[in-house]
């Protein structure tokens, strides 16, 4: 050991009490303190991805595939009082059937219980059509695509087709990856 | 440590620290392991209260439209008033609902994002990401004004929105 790693006593006599300064470290921690509680997040923000209808350039599926293989098409609309769940196929000219449920935490999750055994019974329905009234408050809105994206408590997630790809920035688990805001039409 | 008290007595006073020390650390230590550096945070505004939701997907940067009660903020460039009965002005509009400035800033935004997406694709950012807007809406706010924003979007080629919610749990 070299000489100035030495420790150089103080010549006050032996029983002078030996001492950490812990100023340097209490300054330290004062400084790291301050920062992480003025950097801390205590409410962070979430997204919740939509789309609006777009034209696409792929052609049409003829009558006959429609026919061939019919599809469920879920709408629902969003009232002030209420939300109507609209299902309909793209085969017949079947009238849709409509369930309009209170816009209510209960009405929410029945709703969302009816499309998850939809779901269940018929996986490739993937697609919600969202109309929304122009009073409908932004809270309202997010209350539904909640229901429509997060599983309550107690609902599994769906098992996904093996070729199905959930759309980019999606939720594996969620109950209906693709929401579509319908109202948004030029 | 210690200290004399003045006076020439030989009374000594000394302050224990160690508590304050243990608290500091404990502080610290739980700070430090909820640190987080990712996600992004809205800017606040006045008038402005996002809705809460059960999301697990933080929100991460894109072109922002604000809605608070008062105004319509694009990218903070343009500032459109709300009036009192929750709606923007005549002038403001054009043919379709849109929003004539905001359709101005979002071409804008659009024409820069383009570039972006031939100059360099290894970005990290996806072609999907660069066509998605974020919505910073107040809670109150009516859909009649969300959907003028979102037709003046529609226009200027912006088809996937990034709703900004308040998340009910912090990840």
């Amino acid at each position: 050991m070299s000489k100035r790693f030495r420790i150089h006593r103080r010549s006050k006599g032996a029983d002078a009490p030996v001492e950490i300064n812990v100023t340097p470290m209490i300054d330290m921690f004062s400084v790291l303190n301050s920062f992480l509680l003025m950097a801390a997040v205590f409410s962070a923000s979430g997204l919740v991805r939509v789309e609006i209808p777009f034209l696409s350039s792929k052609p049409p599926p003829t009558q006959e595939e429609i026919d061939k293989n019919p599809q469920k098409v879920l709408s629902v609309i969003v009232d002030m009082d209420y939300v109507i769940l609209d299902v309909s196929t793209t085969a017949s000219a079947m009238s849709p059937i409509k369930t309009k449920f209170d816009f209510t935490p209960q009405g929410l999750d029945l709703l969302q219980a009816k499309i998850y055994e939809m779901r269940l019974a018929d996986k490739r329905i993937d697609k919600v059509t969202v109309m929304t009234e122009l009073e409908v408050s932004y809270e309202k809105l997010v209350m539904v695509l909640d229901t429509l994206r997060i599983l309550k408590p107690g609902r599994p997630p769906i098992p996904l087709a093996a070729d199905y790809r959930v759309p980019f920035g999606i939720d594996q688990n969620a109950l209906i990856p693709k929401i579509v805001l319908g109202n948004i039409i030029l | 440590m210690a200290g004399d008290l003045g006076g020439g007595g030989k009374d000594k006073f000394s302050l224990n620290l160690y508590p304050m020390i243990d608290i500091f650390s404990i502080l610290i230590c739980f700070l430090l392991m909820n640190f987080s550096t990712q996600g992004e945070s809205v800017e606040t505004r006045k008038g402005l209260e996002l809705p809460r939701s059960e999301v697990r997907m933080s929100l991460d940067s894109a072109a922002t439209v604000s809605i608070s009660q008062s105004e319509i903020v694009i990218q903070s460039a343009v500032q459109i008033p709300i009036m009192a009965n929750g709606d923007v002005a005549e002038g403001e509009l054009i043919v379709g609902g849109g929003l004539k400035r905001a359709y101005t800033v979002l071409q804008q935004v659009h024409r820069s994002n383009e570039t972006l997406k031939n100059r360099n694709q290894a970005l990290g950012l996806t072609e999907a990401e660069l066509d998605t807007l974020t919505l910073e809406a107040d809670k109150k706010t009516a859909f009649k004004l969300i959907k003028r924003v979102m037709l003046t979007a529609q226009q200027a080629d912006f088809i996937s929105w990034k709703f900004a919610v308040d998340k009910t749990s912090v990840d």
